[in-house]
């Protein structure tokens, strides 16, 4: 025998190292075996239920997926957790009431064409407030901390973020920004499942998500402005060599960030027809978790997180057979994260890379 | 270099985790409002929160009452009736002369009672020494921050005599802290009563509803606070006592932008025949409903009981007039247009003398816990200690609410409920359960 067998002939602390090294492996399969067996037994107890439950699922993780993209793209460049992510979401849902329920009237009351024609208005506007929003918030609060400590800019997303809300909560005040239903209400479905409903506008939303990831995923991976945005976040000082301006890459990605937050946040009131001034921060954080879930700057991964989130709230929510049930919800996601930061940092498709701090 | 990156990633779920703070209530800021100052009678409230002195006696009445934002159309009117009954009385209570100020627990910023000016306002009470009495709150959490500060006043325990405070822990034991009621009262004496039913009978009011619309089983839901979890807890014992079947009572996330859509999936595959929830509308209730509906259908099948954190036409327009069709929402007490004798003598007087558009609910119970001040005080020596130990025992005949009693607690004896249905987008159908005390657990 040439290869080495750990064990022998040493003292058994030795082993402690090797066990450690397959820590991760067994704990991950000790994880994805028990939500496995659950689903499993959820989907024998009853079928109807448990697709119902997943199709809901996946409509929240397609809503958690747009405000993840906007987390993932932004650490993707500068290595920056921008916090004020959600709230600039919410403001896009603020704007999209704004411009599409008090200024042009929207009520679904309007013909088919008439309605489709001021929704892309609504969301045109929305988006383009949102991303110079962003761009606006880029260049005055996380430019000059650019070469500072991490943490400085870090806590200065989560002081953005508070300013944002206390804005909205000025501009809105505290009750909720009701919108009327503009797609077809929750009581048109497409399809029912013994005594399930599936929403048509549960549907919209996906149909909506999906496109836009795409979108972004191939401007990243295959445009010129793609290109000298993964060039910056490989190594800005190469970049800058290489005739790259970081500073317009940089504010692109937060147009870019801020156009997507508008777009997420009028497909919200479009879904959920309310908004409210603290909106961003709940979905900020189940975005935020599902970001560093798939692997934080990689966009299939904040899709992939973003939905195994949504998947795994409406399973904790709606499965009856052997789930912790909705008292334990937000539990189950944060400890999902707190595994995933203790035993794979990178996340689920991330990769290891060396960190600039 | 890894371990770098995942701390500043758990730095940041750490500091995210720290800011869950906000929601519908508390947080700090500044007050507004009169300054003080008497005019030939003894000196007011000097405190920035209080409004001028009005009349002029010896002694002062405070109101304590959120004046800004949502409630405000309330506690005006409040503060109305309040001055109406010390006008009717001629600013006497027996032989002592009164003066009145309106105090207000809100801040302008969070549109809402504030526990920081709760605080300083109640210091401001226990350190003025004409203030014999104050009729307040309109918010049992103000409640458990003022009372504690009043019942160690120099010069005895300050009497709090409130129209509005539903939470039961305020007077009696609760399942959900065993240190109530006891730890409002840090120097041993009460000082606290109350005209308003507690909570305790809103659960079995929202029980012997759902028995009389034919409900077999129902699921209950509660947002884990003290108030809803609370009356989700009545509502379960008085519901279990009338045969109904509980299916589950369980608690829902209430931060803005949750969604709803799975929980009520899961709870229909339970079929039950009505939901309950114990929670309040500003905690994202708006899409409970709406979610409700998504999933269970209109309110007219699986039936929708709310207790009041949801009674409030908000609910109705939060979630939408189509939605929230057929809702029903109790609250304590009895309707306006329902009070009979000394009670529509005094509406009429109200309407002629302040002409609002619409007499609140709340408004007879301000002037009701006026008179039972005002008879403490007449049958008191003048003393703070004096006062709060008359609050209790105390009878009142021929009072807006008709003849009820204060018991050792300082509860009412009155126990009736008024159930809303919320219909063509107004709340209407009133109707009034007065639950029998078999069903009503006290502590």
């Amino acid at each position: 025998m040439a290869t080495d067998s750990p064990a022998s002939g040493r003292p058994k602390l030795a082993a402690l190292p090797a066990l450690a090294k397959n820590l991760n492996l067994v704990m991950g399969v000790v994880v994805v075996g028990m939500v496995a067996i659950v689903l499993i037994g959820n989907a024998i107890q009853d079928w109807r239920q448990f697709v119902s439950v997943m199709l809901t699922g996946i409509t929240l993780g397609s809503m958690y997926c747009l405000v993840a993209l906007g987390y993932t793209l932004v650490y993707g460049i500068i290595e920056l957790i921008n916090f004020a992510h959600g709230d600039v979401f919410m403001w896009g849902s603020m704007f999209a009431v704004t411009i599409g329920v008090s200024t042009l009237g929207l009520d679904g009351s309007q013909s088919g064409i008439v309605t489709a024609l001021l929704l892309l208005v609504t969301m045109a506007g929305a988006m383009a407030l949102c991303g110079t929003g962003n761009v606006i918030i880029e260049r005055l609060v996380y430019k000059p901390l650019r070469s500072a400590p991490k943490l400085a800019p870090l806590i200065t997303a989560i002081g953005m973020s508070f300013i944002l809300q206390t804005l909205a909560l000025k501009f809105y005040g505290p009750s909720e920004q009701t919108a009327d239903n503009v797609l077809p209400d929750s009581s048109h479905h497409l399809f029912t499942i013994g005594i399930y409903g599936y929403a048509q506008k549960n549907l919209i939303v996906v149909l909506i998500t999906l496109p836009v990831l795409a979108a972004l995923v191939y401007l990243v991976r295959s445009t010129r402005q793609g290109k000298a945005m993964r060039a910056v976040a490989q190594d800005t000082d190469a970049a800058r060599m290489m005739g790259i301006d970081v500073d317009r890459t940089i504010s692109f990605t937060f147009a870019l960030g801020g156009v997507l937050a508008g777009a997420g946040g009028t497909l919200w009131v479009l879904w959920q027809t309310s908004t409210r001034y603290d909106l961003g921060f709940q979905l900020g954080l189940f975005a935020f978790t599902a970001a560093v879930l798939g692997g934080i700057g990689n966009l299939n991964g904040a899709a992939l997180g973003a939905f195994i989130i949504g998947l795994l709230q409406a399973g904790n929510d709606g499965l009856s057979w052997h789930v912790p049930g909705s008292s334990w919800t937000q539990s189950v996601v944060f400890a999902v994260l707190i595994l995933i930061l203790v035993f794979r940092p990178q996340g689920l498709l991330g990769e290891a890379t060396a960190d600039r701090a | 270099m890894k371990s770098v990156r995942s701390r500043a990633l758990a730095a940041a779920a750490l500091l995210a985790g720290l800011a869950f703070a906000a929601g519908c209530g508390s947080s700090s800021g500044g007050g507004s409002g009169g300054t003080g100052g008497g005019s030939g009678g003894s000196a007011g409230i000097t405190a920035s929160t209080c409004q001028n002195v009005v009349g002029s006696g010896k002694y002062t009445i405070a109101s304590d009452f959120p004046l800004q934002g949502s409630s405000q159309h309330q506690t005006v009117q409040m503060n109305q009736a309040i001055q109406l009954v010390l006008e009717q009385h001629h600013w006497k209570a027996g032989d002592k002369t009164l003066q009145f100020q309106a105090c207000d627990d809100s801040t302008a910023q969070l549109g809402s009672w504030d526990s920081a000016t709760c605080s300083a306002n109640a210091n401001a009470y226990a350190t003025t020494p004409s203030v014999i009495g104050v009729i307040g709150t309109f918010n049992s959490g103000c409640a458990e921050l003022e009372v504690p500060v009043a019942n160690q006043a120099p010069g005895g325990a300050l009497a709090f005599v409130s129209p509005a405070n539903t939470w039961p822990g305020l007077t009696q034991k609760t399942t959900s802290d065993p240190a109530e009621p006891l730890k409002y009262y840090p120097s041993g004496t009460r000082n606290y009563a109350r005209v308003i039913p507690a909570d305790n009978f809103q659960g079995p009011a929202l029980a012997l509803l759902a028995q009389k619309l034919n409900v077999k089983t129902v699921y209950i839901i509660n947002d884990k606070q003290a108030y809803g979890a609370g009356v989700a807890h009545y509502f379960e014992d008085a519901a279990k006592k009338l045969g109904i079947t509980v299916l589950g009572n369980d608690a829902y996330n209430t931060k803005t932008g949750t969604n709803y859509q799975a929980l009520f999936q899961g709870i229909a595959s339970k079929h039950p025949d009505a939901i309950m929830v114990g929670g309040l509308i500003c905690e994202n209730g708006g899409q409970l409903i709406k979610d409700k509906v998504a999933v269970l259908g209109a309110n007219s099948g699986v039936k929708l009981l709310l207790p009041d954190g949801f009674t409030t036409q908000s609910t109705i327009t939060d979630s939408g007039a189509k939605i929230a069709e057929g809702a029903y929402m109790s609250v304590g007490g009895v309707p306006v247009d329902q009070l009979t004798g000394a009670g529509s003598t005094f509406l009429s007087d109200f309407k002629a003398k302040y002409s609002p558009d619409a007499v609140d609910p709340y408004t007879p119970y301000a002037a009701a816990a006026t008179e039972v001040l005002l008879q403490a005080i007449a049958a008191s020596d003048g003393t703070r200690a004096s006062v709060s130990s008359n609050l209790f025992g105390i009878q009142l005949t021929g009072t807006v609410l008709g003849d009820f009693a204060i018991d050792a607690n300082g509860d009412t004896n009155q126990g009736s409920m008024t159930i809303y249905q919320a219909v063509g987008g107004q709340l209407g159908n009133a109707q009034v359960i007065t639950p029998p005390k078999s069903l009503v657990e006290t502590g």
